[in-house]
């Protein structure tokens, strides 16, 4: 390596180191006191669980207890029980027997009634009959012929049984079996009766208290409600009070009673209440009616008077209206009178008026008249003027002047009389109109004065007379609301209060009879299970106890030689009392390490008494020279004594404080055991207790599931046999488990690990440390020794420094993953990785190492040699984790993976034999195929090469290139078409198609061809043959014996090839008789072996073991026969 | 005297060598009577298959030819069997390149090393023995073991990960595509490795040292020995090994069938696991069986021509520089 390398070589180095004792990782620190209480928590929590399970046990001790009676009863009615079943099955068949009969009888007695209505139809129709008449015949016959077999029947089974009196002998035998059938059962019921008495007994109690808490419930509520009916009313307290009375029975049934009479009587009560009220309304209607029938005759008579009154004042008020009107008449009169006179007025100032028209008519037609005369003057004198004009016009003389002057004197004259006529029209319409308006002014007047003085008065009085009349009438409605009111409130309070009664005890029935109900069905699906369970159990029992070595069941049995449940509560508690003894085991040893402290602290004191001694000792010289010379060196020797005094104290209180202190952390550690130990205790005890409980329940719910499934009845006997027979596959399972547990104490065994692993985190850093200084000193010396050596020594150095190198970089990668493995093992402690140490802590050895690699490749020894070890460790690890693994538990295997063997090969082994797999077939198989074809090929394939080898003849270099074409043909090209011919042949699952192919084994003729070439010398041959051998006798006497060592080679790797075929085997052969090791190896992945972990390493190790003692036998004729069949040119 | 003796035995001989010839011919008909009836009866019967229609028991033996219509399943995108039968050739092919690669590098490295005669590595022969041994035992076997030592959730590889806390569950291997395959890559790897490495050990022992010794002299370093001199020199044994190895490769079945059972999702599936499954399970579609066999027959022949060219080529200039060296 240059300089320049070693330099970078060693920085990186020494940061790797650097960083390797930087806090890498973090830890917060365990809560000390965290700890502590939740071992005190786990304490209590373990006692209460375990006082709950002492309860639970008492309870089942209790239960098995109560359940011996029947238990007994059931051990010796047994026999007796089963020929019950057998007598009620007997009665069974005869009964359905019977029932065919019958049956058989009714539906024929069905057919020929039909019959008979057809062959009636057919008579009416006219038609043949012969054909119906002997289907009749026929079926009376059979008819006939049933009932005669069921009266020999009848006969055979009934006594006292009359032939002659009966109609119908299917019928009566039918009834006799039925009535057979029953007593059966009957009897059947009656016999079982003591085994259901310890359930009906609890389920009795139990209805019991259900019922008197139901009862006292329901007393109160009804109580209370009482109460209430007392404040309401005196009769329904009384009545409450009764029925309370009677509800105080203690039968369920009579409760029922009380309470269907308790209602039935608030129904009653309702009832009449309501009939009463009914009638109290009626009867207060009927009183009220009267009374106010009679006040409003009262009223109403008043009414009248008040009315006449009214209507004589009314009349009065007539009267006077109408003399009122009489003057009003007599005033119209006079109206009428002026009236008549205006008229007579009018009259002759229409005449006036008419007369005034005639003039004014007269003097219209003369205006018209002289209108016209002046038109046609006008006209005339137009046609004068216009003659005139034109004669004007003619004599120039102006016109229109003359004629203007005319037309206004006419105008005027016209206006003068429009207007007188107007003036005389005006003057009588206005007398007239005046006349009309005074006149109605009168009228008016008069009418309205008198109507309203009559009217007002009369209306006034009816309006008080009403009001008066209204007011009875309310008074009397008041009156009679108010009396309705009074008598109906009671009533109506009763009827709520009863109703209300009424309701609660319906719906307390209806609940009670539910819950009743319920609780009964409840109770009797209970008993009838657990009678069941308990028989099934028997049955179970009888027949686990029967086939099995007790022994081997390990179960206590009790005296009659019954497994019993109470045994295998105890077994359990075995299980407990061997942890306890454990326990005891490790206080035994606390005690051990106490007995070690007193010894420590006596060794102390010795040693205490030594250095006293030693000061004694030394003090010695000083005495005696003081004896000596006691003036000179009295200061001397005081002063030495002093000295040694002092030394001694000092030294005494070293070894005090030493001795308080190791005593101090001894008994620190003794309680902190103490307390682990305790903890262990409570911990196994819970786990125990655990475990008791699952076991329980599982036993339970398998014993459940078995008889629910099962039943009891015979015919579903069979079944029950084999879930029993199940049961009992599980119930060994189990127990072979149990021993395993036995075995290993694998639970306490994790549970040791756990405890452990809690308290002493600190020892596993300790433990780190020194890993970790391992790996620096690995890490210094791979430097130095890169540093050191001279030139010669070089190489050796570098392999040993990259050695080491190579393992300070697993040490430290194992140092990293444990530190950071602790959060995962330490529940309390927590580590942090700190990124920015960890990343060079990484790469700076990995550089290094690069570094390493590059200078060490120049050398190449040291690393070849890392190379090659590695891969054969690679190369041997599965197959030695393979070895191992089938030497240990399924348990071991789940917990960790190991590299030293355990001791359970020969449990594994039984384990793999039990389940069909028999490796000794399968060896037997392969071992027939291999050698055969093996010996065959070998042989053949020698002698083919022989040939090609010696002989000289036609085709021979074209029949050696058809040997070379084969063996580049894969097998499995040609797999399809090979199994079809053997199928073709008739000649699968045979073992000839397996062999027989071998000797057309092109390989190791190559093989052989090659050798021949190298080793013989035809002159062998030639010398044979002169000495009159024949050619087959030459090459088994001269050939094969040179060809020895070749045959070997190929013969190893022939059989090796053949025992290793899987694929051919797999297609030829179906029969498991048939089976080659190779697929014997695919029934281990199947569910057989599903957990058996340490079964199935052992089933491939058997299939490797073979192989691998071949090879290591014969490594050397392997490889050397896979190196010379390699080389082909 | 002696000339007639000499011409005696010569005609002797003549005669003599003549005479024993035909014994050639028994001494070989055992082995071509097997082969016939055994090796190439049955791959008659194959490609006849292939053209039949031998779908299930009852036509194993009565079938008629139909042609090429299982040969056009195959090559059909549309058909099912077409993505099972290229996906498993696809997977083998995946499978292979990933075992053989690194097993060729491997076997190479390591055969230059132990025949290096500068370096004179000790315990040659104890490295040899251990890394050929995973190749003697049952390939059953060893698909069985690894099975159980990766499968889930209980087993030594998750124990162990989960011990030193790399893993915090257990992992199903067996659930993940790359895990599968490369697991079985690995095993072939693992397995074939040895035995490539003692192949290419022979190979390379059988070079003239004194090649070797030339080059050290002309100052050559080992890089540059290997390259120019060893590599060329062991290449038709190269070629021989990478044909075999692709002919095993392609008829992969053991590990597949025993340890994923070509899971998950078929993608560990082999073109001999599809000829298995196609023929001997399910169906018994002897016919899809035989052609896909004919077709793997083709493919594997076509392969090692084209590797066989491949190398020839460059075997021209090899042996040009041999016989110069020679």
């Amino acid at each position: 390596m240059k300089m320049y390398k070693k330099l970078i070589f060693l920085v990186l180095i020494v940061v790797t180191l650097t960083m390797m004792f930087l806090p890498v990782v973090k830890f917060s620190d365990v809560s000390y006191l965290q700890k502590q209480a939740d071992v005190e928590k786990l304490k209590t929590d373990s006692k209460n669980s375990q006082t709950a399970y002492q309860g639970v046990l008492g309870n089942l001790n209790n239960d098995i207890a109560k359940s011996a009676p029947a238990w007994e009863y059931m051990q010796s009615a047994e026999p007796e029980l089963y020929k019950l079943f057998e007598a009620r099955k007997a009665a069974k068949e005869f009964c359905d027997e019977a029932d065919i009969y019958a049956n058989a009888v009714e539906s024929y007695q069905k057919d020929l009634k039909t019959l008979n209505k057809n062959r009636d139809k057919a008579v009416k129709n006219g038609e043949d009959v012969t054909a119906f008449d002997a289907e009749i015949a026929q079926l009376e016959a059979t008819i006939k012929a049933t009932q005669d077999k069921a009266k020999e029947l009848c006969a055979e089974n009934i006594p006292d049984w009359n032939a002659e009196t009966s109609e119908n002998p299917a019928k009566d035998l039918s009834d006799y079996a039925t009535a057979r059938f029953d007593e059966a059962v009957k009897a059947l019921k009656t016999a079982f009766a003591p085994i259901y008495q310890n359930t009906i007994d609890t389920y009795n109690v139990q209805s019991e208290q259900a019922a008197k808490k139901g009862r006292d419930n329901y007393r109160d509520q009804l109580n209370s409600l009482c109460a209430a009916v007392e404040s309401a009313m005196a009769d329904a307290a009384n009545a409450g009070y009764a029925y309370s009375a009677e509800l105080n029975t203690d039968d369920d049934d009579d409760r029922i009673a009380a309470l269907e009479g308790l209602r039935e009587q608030a129904e009653k009560d309702q009832k009449s209440l309501e009939s009463e009220r009914e009638k109290l309304v009626k009867s207060a209607e009927a009183g009220i009616r009267k009374e106010y029938e009679e006040t409003l005759n009262t009223l109403n008579a008043e009414l009248k008077e008040i009315r006449e009154n009214a209507e004589q004042a009314g009349l009065n008020a007539k009267k006077a209206e109408i003399d009122a009107l009489k003057i009003s008449i007599a005033q119209e009169e006079a109206i009428v009178l002026a009236q008549k006179k205006a008229e007579q007025e009018e009259k002759a100032y229409t005449e006036a008026a008419k007369s005034v028209k005639d003039t004014v008519d007269a003097q219209k037609t003369e205006l018209a008249e002289a209108k016209q005369k002046i038109v046609d003057e006008a006209i005339a004198e137009n046609a004068e003027i216009k003659a005139m004009v034109e004669t004007l016009k003619a004599a120039g003389i102006n016109t229109d002047a003359i004629i203007g002057t005319a037309r206004e004197e006419a105008l005027a004259e016209q206006t003068v009389r429009k207007i007188t006529v107007k003036e005389a029209k005006d003057k009588d319409a206005e007398k007239h109109e005046t006349l009309q308006s005074d006149y109605a002014k009168q009228l008016e007047e008069l009418e309205k004065t008198a109507r309203e003085e009559g009217l007002a008065e009369a209306t006034a009085k009816i309006a008080a007379k009403e009001q008066e009349i209204a007011d009875i009438n309310a008074q009397i409605a008041a009156r009679v609301n108010e009396q309705l009111k009074e008598q109906l409130e009671p009533i109506d309070q009763k009827i709520a209060v009863l109703s209300a009664v009424v309701e609660a005890v319906k719906a307390y029935n209806a609940q009670d009879k539910v819950a009743i109900e319920y609780g009964k069905k409840q109770n009797s699906d209970m008993g009838e299970l657990e009678t069941k369970k308990d028989h099934l159990v028997t049955i179970a029992n009888y027949y686990i106890t029967k086939d099995y070595d007790k022994k081997t069941l390990a179960l206590p049995v009790d005296a009659a030689g019954y497994p019993t449940g109470k045994g295998i509560l105890e077994a359990n508690e075995e299980s407990v009392a061997k942890q306890a003894a454990k326990i005891s085991k490790t206080q035994l040893q606390i005690e051990a390490a106490e007995q070690e402290l007193e010894r420590y602290l006596e060794e102390i004191e010795n040693g205490t008494a030594v250095v006293v001694d030693t000061y004694e000792f030394a003090m010695l010289p000083g005495r005696i020279s003081l004896s000596l010379n006691p003036v000179v060196h009295s200061d001397e020797y005081n002063k030495a004594s002093a000295d040694v005094q002092q030394k001694m104290d000092s030294l005494s209180a070293m070894v005090k404080s030493a001795a308080d202190k190791a005593l101090k952390a001894q008994e620190e550690t003794l309680s902190a055991k103490k307390s682990e130990i305790q903890a262990i205790e409570d911990e196994a005890v819970k786990t125990a207790m655990e475990a008791q409980t699952e076991a329980l329940a599982e036993y339970d719910a398998q014993i459940q599931a078995v008889m629910t499934d099962a039943g009891v009845s015979e015919a579903d006997q069979k079944i029950a046999y084999e879930k029993i027979d199940a049961f009992k596959a599980t119930l060994n399972e189990q127990i072979v488990e149990s021993d395993v547990v036995e075995y290993n104490d694998y639970t306490i065994l994790a549970l040791d690990k756990q405890v452990i692993n809690a308290y002493s985190y600190k020892y596993d850093l300790d433990q780190d440390h020194i890993l970790m200084w391992v790996t620096a000193g690995l890490l210094l010396a791979s430097v130095l020794l890169v540093f050191l050596p001279g030139k010669k020594e070089k190489s050796v150095f570098y392999t040993i420094s990259s050695f080491l190198h190579l393992i300070g970089i697993v040490l430290l990668a194992v140092c990293l993953l444990k530190v950071l493995a602790y959060p995962i093992k330490q529940p309390y402690g927590n580590a942090e990785l700190n990124t920015i140490v960890a990343v060079p802590l990484l790469v700076c050895p990995l550089l290094a190492f690069g570094l390493h690699l590059n200078s060490v490749y120049n050398t190449k020894r040291s690393m070849i040699y890392v190379f090659c070890t590695f891969l054969s460790i690679l190369a041997l690890l599965p197959f030695w984790v393979m070895i191992v693994n089938a030497t240990r538990s399924s348990a071991e295997i789940q917990a960790s993976v190991s590299v030293i063997p355990s001791r359970f090969l020969a449990r594994n082994w039984q384990v793999l034999t039990s389940k069909n797999f028999d490796i000794f077939v399968g060896f037997k198989n392969s071992a027939i195929i291999a050698f055969g074809a093996t010996i065959l090929g070998v042989f053949f394939s020698a002698l083919t090469a022989y040939g090609f080898k010696v002989y000289d003849f036609k085709g021979r270099k074209f029949l050696y290139a058809v040997v070379m074409a084969i063996l580049m043909i894969p097998g499995q090209v040609t797999g399809t078409g090979f199994y079809m011919f053997m199928y073709q042949q008739n000649m699968t699952n045979n073992y000839l198609p397996l062999i027989i192919p071998a000797i057309a084994a092109a390989s190791t003729v190559f093989f052989f061809r090659q050798y021949l070439e190298a080793n013989l010398q035809i002159s062998l041959v030639e010398a044979s043959r002169i000495d009159g051998a024949s050619e087959f006798y030459t090459f088994v006497k001269i050939i094969m014996p040179i060809m020895l060592p070749a045959m070997a080679t190929m013969g190893i790797m022939a059989v090796i090839g053949s025992w290793n075929n899987y694929l051919t085997p797999l297609m030829l052969l179906s029969k498991a008789e048939l089976k080659t090791l190779p697929m014997m190896v695919k029934e281990l992945r199947g569910d057989i072996y599903r957990t058996e972990y340490g079964s199935i390493y052992l089933g491939l190790t058997l299939t490797a073991l073979p192989l691998m003692v071949i090879y290591f036998a014969l490594s050397k004729f392997i490889i050397a026969g896979v190196a010379l069949g390699g080389v082909k040119e | 005297m002696q000339k007639t003796v000499i011409n005696d035995r010569l005609s002797l001989k003549k005669h003599k060598s003549v005479s024993y010839s035909k014994y050639g011919y028994f001494f070989i008909a055992p082995f071509f009577i097997v082969f016939l009836i055994f090796q190439l009866y049955p791959i008659y019967f194959t490609f006849r298959t292939s053209l039949t229609d031998a779908e299930g028991w009852s036509k194993v033996l009565d079938n008629k030819i139909i042609g090429f219509d299982n040969f056009a399943k195959l090559f059909d995108p549309t058909s099912t069997v077409y993505p099972k039968f290229w996906g498993a050739f696809e997977n083998t092919l995946i499978m292979w390149v990933f075992n053989f690669i690194p097993q060729l590098g491997f076997a190479l490295i390591l055969a230059s090393w132990f025949t290096d005669t500068r370096l004179r590595l000790k315990f040659q022969g104890g490295f040899k023995v251990m890394i050929f041994m995973p190749n003697i035992i049952t390939a059953a076997t060893i698909g069985m073991l690894f099975f159980s030592l990766f499968s889930f959730p209980v087993a030594p590889v998750n124990t162990f990960l989960q011990s030193i806390g790399v893993l915090n569950a257990p992992y199903e291997y067996f659930r993940s595509t790359a895990w599968s395959r490369g697991l079985i890559s690995f095993i072939q790897w693992w397995m074939w490795c040895g035995n490539t490495m003692i192949i290419m050990i022979a190979a390379m022992s059988g070079i003239n040292p004194s090649l070797f010794e030339a080059a050290l002299v002309d100052g050559c370093s080992s890089r540059q020995t290997f390259w120019k001199i060893t590599l060329p020199l062991i290449k038709p044994i190269l070629l021989y090994n990478l044909v075999t190895s692709l002919v095993g490769g392609l008829t992969m079945f053991d590990i597949p069938h025993l340890m994923t059972q070509g899971n998950p999702n078929e993608t560990t599936n082999t073109v001999a696991r599809f000829i298995y499954t196609q023929g001997f399970t399910g169906s018994f579609n002897f016919n899809m069986a035989s052609a896909a066999s004919v077709v793997l027959f083709g493919i594997i022949i076509i392969g090692s021509l084209i590797l066989n060219g491949l190398m020839k080529d460059r075997d021209v200039s090899a042996r040009k520089a041999r016989r110069m060296l020679k």
